[in-house]
């Protein structure tokens, strides 16, 4: 019985390890292109493993633009944060009341809610422009988190409610006898027991805002506004070639939070998951 | 319960879907009802449209571009699908049990998801180059390869090697929905499986599967509607080529309203696109049992 | 959990704070006439820079805000910007696009400050034509650029061929490029290429393809616009780049699915001889390859003269720009000759005045004397429908290259497109 154990054990762990290499190794390759002096970065047989190594690119990509790119990052902070925070409250408040407070008509509102997720931006850039122009909203971060809160929010929505769904009915029947109010129910009940969706809307959420190009490139103007990868592809696309340097640090760059991020998630996201279990 | 709490339960929950409801309204609704009217003009975009009546429709179905984009579209999405959920539901099954192995894996396999659309499109294709990427420079040393191979050049290869790129960036989010899915599945009932003496691929399909239906489809969900709107990853490397076969139904949205100038029949598109897209997803969210609730 | 609720309110109470901040800073330049200038190339920026600091020593109140615009993405953020009446005051926008916007009235008409340039006579008249319509002038060739042929000293010596003598016929491109295309580790495949085609986008067609067809005396237009792509000229230019694929082996077949971006990688990697290329080329081939010595020719030609296509940026006003004047004030000063020296001969960019070609940056470069006389060769295609004649050109001439339509064919259906397109 041992023996056999182990030898699943090992059968699962080498292909697992080689799995990982095969995942690590495009923004692998990516990394070490980030650190190459510009001329190694497009010789070919390729360095796989740069003697010289700088951190050229990565000093290029922040002086660019007499280092807007701070600016950038500045922005891209402040509108992921309030995109995050809003889309939370909302979905939550609206994945609740198609739960427990449904009335005629809820079930289309649903629907509808849904049918944001499927349609492409393209076809609703020239309308949107200008609604946020008459909205005074153009070029705004306000503007930019309540367009990204309107087109994340679908899929938040959707967890939420098949979340919320899987609560048993009784906890909310007797808390309502209790003369708890709805939001209390909603704050106190539903939302500690949905804490594992929280971290994977977060994680979501944060993608989604962090990662964002043709939004901000098409609604921003000033540098103000404009985000992370808006900045990256103005310093690294030119007219006819691509700055390889700057295309690499900068992905490499704005990968680093995201995965910061994920890591501190992952942990709450296991711990909701057995506080959940453990209120049953 | 009386009528009045009736009434205040709903008031209760319009209230509570307020804020979603007014972003809905008029970031989307609102736009959505301008492509409807615009799908019926004539508009340059300067000045005023004229009414084109079902023109522009009759233009887009006509087009023999279209039906190539839907089919491009659909092909794509039929490649993709299950090149993203066979391994990420393996993989969940997997790493469903948290240890550190399990953590550092997961954590492995959902970086990919953190990098954006754009950058990913633009590394791969520069490891996928056949004369100076790297794909072929480290097949060719290992002799798999005898000659340089065009990755991107053919239409089902770059099908294949796209799609390829895509599994690699998602499906460590797929496999997150599964493992939290498979997490809430509680322990007792492998234990009576393993009792029965069920084997492991007998517990995955007869148990597993079942069970994560749900969770499955709402992956599903996501991750059609997200084939059917591929956009960045086509148009950086292939632009659509050869001769249009990897050219999507968004790409051709984007042509006809950017680069024809042609708004009425670009909207038409984006209607129609809709519609389906709509009707997919429905037909899929029925499947999965999350109406009639 | 606490935790982590704490440093969440944190943020968002400094976001806020940085927030309202950021607000602030935007205000207070109410009396200031704000002019709204977009251009696809960053020079632009420095060039707004400077513009605001000379109003400010005037003391006027004039600011200009720079924007930079991608190239893919000109046109879809125009005409958002038109549709909701907020259009910039100046956009520098990619020279084929005007006919069409014109067309619209979406640029003013600026004859009259235009006739009254005194340098007016020194813009390239085949590029300015693309601005005027129905003798009115909207629009006046900005950036140029051209396209050329480099070729790589350093592998003509190491195929012995001599490093000054590039390619200027057909025949000097398929020896060339045969003796450039060599199999170095005998593998049986080349690893070395002499030439390679212009890929997956129709814009690089109409830029280096197209004067293969004008080198051999074929045109796609006639002077009233007519087409007459359908000629044995165009087929000879498609049989060539075909043949250097197919009969010479001396371009990758896949190069006809390359961006341009591929192409210069591989010209910069030594793995690519003669490298269809512009000017934009110049100073990044330096920086990125500081080794390699290369030269600039004009594209070779058939039976006709050497050719190059005329592109880049014109500038213009828009119709829905608020201050015109103002506007037009800018122009004059982005003309100015110590702008243009300074601020794009440094970068190896082309200016638009033949007059301040004689500058000390251009000096220290052999190929920029060969721009200034290639310039003279430069053609623009003229057509309303710029955009819709890019598609079937990339389907029908990267098909053909593709083997999949045959050559005269191709050039057949296409002609038919063009005039179905244009009509």
């Amino acid at each position: 019985m041992n023996k056999r154990h182990s030898f699943y054990k090992l059968l699962i762990a080498l292909p697992a390890l080689l799995l990982s290499l095969l995942f690590l190794a495009p923004i692998a390759w990516s990394l070490i292109s980030s650190i190459k002096h510009t001329a190694d970065i497009l010789k070919y047989p390729p360095i796989l493993f740069p003697k010289n190594i700088t951190l050229e690119q990565y000093i290029k990509l922040f002086r660019a633009g007499d280092g807007v790119f701070l600016l950038f990052i500045r922005n891209t902070i402040i509108m992921t944060t309030f995109t995050i925070s809003l889309v939370l409250i909302i979905s939550v408040l609206a994945s609740y009341a198609f739960v427990s407070l449904p009335f005629k008509g809820s079930n289309f509102i649903f629907i509808l809610i849904l049918s944001i997720f499927m349609v492409p931006f393209q076809a609703l850039l020239i309308p949107l422009y200008s609604i946020l122009n008459k909205l005074r909203l153009l070029d705004t971060k306000v503007g930019m988190v309540l367009v990204y809160s309107t087109f994340f929010m679908p899929f938040c929505i959707f967890m939420f409610r098949n979340y919320f769904s899987g609560i048993p009915v009784s906890i909310r029947e007797s808390a309502r006898l209790d003369g708890a109010s709805e939001l209390t129910i909603l704050l106190k009940f539903y939302l500690p027991l949905s804490l594992p969706a929280v971290a994977t809307i977060v994680v979501y959420l944060f993608l989604e805002t962090w990662n964002d190009f043709v939004l901000s490139l098409i609604f921003s103007s000033s540098n103000n506004v404009k985000n992370i990868q808006v900045g990256i592809m103005n310093f690294g696309r030119q007219r006819f070639q691509s700055d390889w340097g700057i295309i690499n640090s900068g992905s490499i760059f704005s990968l680093l939070p995201t995965i910061i991020i994920f890591l501190m998630l992952q942990k709450y996201y296991i711990q909701g998951m057995t506080a959940g279990a453990s209120k049953e | 319960m009386t009528l009045g709490q009736l009434a205040s339960k709903n008031r209760m929950g319009l209230l509570f879907m307020l804020p979603s409801l007014s972003l809905l309204v008029v970031f989307f609704l609102f736009p959505l009802t301008q492509v409807l009217y615009m799908s019926f003009q004539d508009w340059n975009v300067m000045g005023s449209s004229t009414w084109e009546g079902i023109n522009n429709y009759i233009k887009a179905l006509g087009s023999g571009e279209f039906w190539l984009s839907l089919w491009n579209t659909f092909i794509y999405t039929v490649i993709v699908t299950p090149l993203i959920f066979v391994p990420a539901i393996l993989l969940a099954v997997m790493l469903k049990k948290t240890t550190f192995r399990t953590e550092v894996m997961r954590v492995v396999i959902f970086i990919p998801f953190t990098i954006s659309f754009v950058s990913a499109s633009y590394i791969w294709s520069w490891i996928y180059n056949d004369t100076y990427g790297i794909l072929n420079f480290l097949l060719s040393k290992i002799d798999l390869i005898s000659r340089p191979v065009n990755w991107l050049g053919e239409t089902w290869r770059a099908r294949v090697m796209i799609s390829i790129m895509v599994a690699w960036k998602t499906l460590g989010f797929s496999m997150l929905i599964f493992i939290s899915g498979l997490q809430s599945i509680s322990q007792e009932i492998y234990e009576a499986a393993d009792i029965d003496g069920a084997s492991r691929i007998q517990t995955l399909f007869l148990i597993t599967i079942p069970i994560l239906r749900p969770t499955i489809f709402l992956a599903l969900v996501i991750s059609i509607a997200g084939s059917f709107k591929a956009f960045d990853q086509f148009f950086i490397m292939t632009n659509g080529g050869p001769m249009r076969t990897t050219q999507t139904i968004v790409m051709y949205i984007n042509k006809i309203a950017f680069e024809n100038y042609d708004m009425g029949t670009g909207s038409a598109v984006s209607v129609l696109f809709l519609i389906l897209l709509l009707s997919i997803s429905y037909q899929q969210i029925r499947m999965g049992g999350y109406t009639g609730e | 959990m606490k935790k982590v609720l704490i440093i969440w309110l944190l943020i968002l109470v400094i976001a806020a704070l940085t927030f309202a901040a950021g607000e602030q800073e935007g205000k207070g330049t109410n009396k200031m006439v704000a002019l709204r200038v977009w251009d696809r190339d960053s020079v632009m920026g420095d060039v707004v820079d400077q513009f605001n600091k000379k109003m400010q020593s005037e003391g006027k109140n004039i600011k200009a805000q720079f924007e930079l615009i991608p190239y893919g993405q000109q046109v879809p953020k125009f005409m958002a910007a038109m549709a909701a009446g907020r259009a910039p005051d100046i956009y520098s926008l990619d020279l084929v696009q005007y006919p069409y916007f014109i067309s619209i009235g979406a640029f003013k008409d600026i004859t009259e400050e235009f006739e009254a340039l005194p340098f007016k006579d020194e813009l390239p008249q085949g590029i300015l034509r693309l601005g005027k319509q129905n003798n009115k002038v909207y629009a006046l060739p900005y950036e140029i650029d051209l396209s050329v042929l480099n070729w790589s000293k350093n592998m003509f010596r190491a195929a012995g061929l001599d490093p000054e003598k590039p390619p200027l016929t057909w025949d000097d491109l398929i020896k060339d490029s045969v003796s450039l295309t060599k199999d170095k580790n005998g593998d049986g495949n080349p690893d070395q290429w002499g030439f390679a085609e212009v890929g997956n986008n129709a814009g690089s067609y109409m830029f280096w393809f197209m004067p293969f067809i004008w080198g051999n005396n074929g045109r796609m237009f006639d002077d009233n616009g007519k087409v007459v792509f359908d000629s044995r000229e165009s087929k000879e230019a498609l049989q060539l780049w075909y043949d250097l694929i197919y009969k010479y082996k001396a371009a990758p077949v896949s190069s006809a699915q390359w961006s341009s971006g591929d192409r210069y990688n591989a010209f910069i990697a030594g793995k690519l001889g003669l490298f269809l290329s512009g000017n934009f080329y110049i100073k990044t081939i330096m920086k990125d390859a500081p080794d390699l010595d290369f030269g600039v020719t004009l594209i070779p030609h058939g039976k006709g003269k050497g050719a190059t296509f005329g592109g880049g940026n014109l500038i213009g006003i828009t119709s829905q720009s608020k201050h015109p004047a103002e506007a037009w004030e800018f122009i004059k000063f982005a003309f100015s000759k110590d702008v243009l020296v300074n601020n794009y001969a440094p970068k190896l960019m082309l200016i638009p005045r033949r007059d301040l070609y004689e500058n000390k940056y251009y000096a220290k470069y052999p190929q920029m004397k060969k721009y200034q006389e290639i310039l003279g060769h430069a053609i623009t295609p003229y057509t309303y429908k710029y955009n819709q004649i890019y598609d079937p050109v990339l389907y029908y001439l990267q098909g053909s290259l593709l083997g999949k339509i045959k050559i005269d064919s191709a050039i057949k259906d296409l002609a038919v497109e063009l005039k179905k397109v244009t009509k």
